[in-house]
């Protein structure tokens, strides 16, 4: 099998597959939830306007996060752990420390997931839990050793960055979906983490395929989304992938940062930290408005930062090719 | 074979050996030496190398095929002719520089080669934490006051660990070094 088969299969296909088939069976689940609730007398947060359904039971997205979270875990466990020499377990205990984001994403992802009704009241402690599982987010991804010596005096002002993309985007994403969003804020989480993987594709290419595999998973539950939503109204409990992948997005970033050697301007780290919490804050005076009015403007924003991006890091650049 | 051992040993010797005759450790000139590889894959190759190393070669001026040559290579020196493939080289995926800063090369054995002033050298090499044995040619050029090694070989990249982008990059690598020592 050529490489780029293998990455083909490993790192787009498979995840794909797994969090696809996860996401059907909650949307099955999220179905059924929104059917009994018909008849439920429970008050609806006034928070939780048009969507309100998929907040009121949490198994639906929940499912769904632990599909996404087995999904990139596979595609790591493929290419990382399978070939790594010292074998599984030290390969999983001891790899390089963005893969050890796996464990506090799923954990950031669940405890979100179940918790949704919840919302994001001020002084909650859905709010401590995540910042708390952002900053366990952050203690992982940095890496650390003899050889870092000369990036410790980055590790406490990325660790604060790490912690508050994660919260950050994971409060714009939610938002969108809260606002009547949910079944295109799988398009901004797409849209975010962009560049992370560019930035990683550009200097370490293993991280760049782990966020490939976190696209594509996010991908097939933005596939199973739109196709269900044809059928029935309830596959919007599929917006919970923002959660991990809100975490992917702040780590995946950072490991590009510490593992480049060329010196990128702060803005291109800022876009690759909190481009859905940009899209987030742009699209909230607009939030009333028809999906006519907010998608056109998310997207058109989007791709701005994206191509701003792409042309820093590969348009303007001389061609190199390697 | 006696023939080709005591031809090395008499090549070696007068090389290494030459005006004022030392049992200690030779004297790199750095600026001189060079330690390039090539690495290639289907469509096309790259070439690299390493700024910053250091050697040093013990002879005893009675058995030069006793002599010994240690190097000691600083990845973090790592170049190639691609700026950004050098950033993805000194990454985990290749040489991963930060945890492995030095590749060590140890010769244990030496051996005589075809001609005069050749030889075969035994190593141990070790990279990525991982030490394997490699036998490589060696030539010995005697120029004034100074001392040249060369050595062309390939290395099974495989064999330390650096496994990645098998299939689109080959796994042999080409390896070509020159080392002055001033005597």
């Amino acid at each position: 099998m050529s490489f780029t088969t293998e990455v083909v299969l490993t790192c787009l296909v498979m995840p794909a597959v797994i969090a696809g088939v996860a996401a059907f069976i909650a949307a099955v689940f999220a179905r059924r939830s929104s059917n009994e609730s018909v008849t439920s007398s429970q008050p609806i947060d006034a928070e939780l306007v048009d969507t309100a359904d998929i907040f009121r039971d949490s198994r639906g997205g929940t499912i769904t996060v632990a599909g996404w979270c087995v999904a990139v875990a596979a595609s790591l466990a493929v290419r990382q752990w399978a070939g790594d020499q010292r074998g599984w377990i030290a390969a999983i205990t001891d790899g390089e420390a963005w893969q050890q984001t796996l464990w506090p994403m799923t954990v950031f992802g669940l405890t979100l997931a179940v918790t949704t009704r919840c919302g994001w009241r001020s002084g909650t402690s859905r709010c401590w839990t995540a910042g708390i599982l952002a900053a366990v987010a952050a203690y992982a991804v940095l890496p650390g050793g003899d050889g870092w010596q000369d990036l410790l005096p980055l590790h406490r002002p990325w660790a604060a960055l790490v912690v508050a993309s994660c919260l950050a985007n994971a409060w714009g994403l939610e938002r969108f979906a809260r606002s009547g969003a949910s079944r295109w804020c799988l398009l901004v989480l797409l849209a975010g983490m962009a560049v992370p993987a560019l930035l990683g594709a550009l200097s370490y290419a293993a991280p760049a395929e782990f966020t490939v595999s976190g696209i594509a998973a996010t991908f097939a539950c933005l596939v199973v989304m739109t196709l269900w939503d044809r059928f029935a109204k309830v596959p919007a409990a599929l917006f919970t992938v923002i959660y991990p992948g809100s975490v992917m997005i702040a780590t995946m970033t950072t490991t590009a940062r510490f593992y480049t050697w060329e010196d990128y301007p702060a803005w291109l780290y800022g876009i690759g930290l909190f481009s859905p919490a940009i899209l987030a804050v742009v699209d909230a005076p607009i939030s009333a408005k028809s999906v006519r009015v907010r998608l056109p403007i998310a997207a058109t924003l989007a791709v701005l930062l994206i191509f701003a991006c792409v042309w820093k890091l590969v348009l303007g650049e001389p061609d190199q090719n390697w | 074979m006696m023939v080709h051992r005591f031809l090395l040993a008499t090549g070696l010797l007068m090389a290494l050996t030459a005006g004022a005759a030392s049992a200690e450790g030779l004297e790199l000139a750095a600026d001189q030496s060079k330690i390039d590889f090539t690495g290639t894959k289907p469509d096309g190759k790259h070439d690299g190398g390493f700024k910053k190393f250091d050697a040093v070669a013990d002879i005893n001026p009675s058995n030069p095929l006793d002599g010994s040559l240690v190097i000691e290579i600083d990845t973090t020196s790592l170049w190639s002719d691609n700026e950004k493939l050098t950033n993805h080289l000194k990454n985990p995926d290749f040489f991963d520089v930060r945890k492995f800063p030095k590749i060590k090369f140890e010769s244990i054995e030496m051996k005589p080669g075809k001609e005069r002033n050749q030889g075969i050298m035994k190593a141990k090499m070790t990279m990525l934490g991982k030490t394997q044995e490699v036998e490589m040619p060696l030539t010995c050029v005697v120029d004034g006051s100074l001392v040249k090694l060369t050595s062309d070989f390939k290395i099974d990249r495989t064999r330390w660990g650096m496994t990645y982008g098998q299939g689109r990059v080959d796994n042999d690598v080409a390896i070509r070094a020159t080392l002055v020592f001033k005597q």
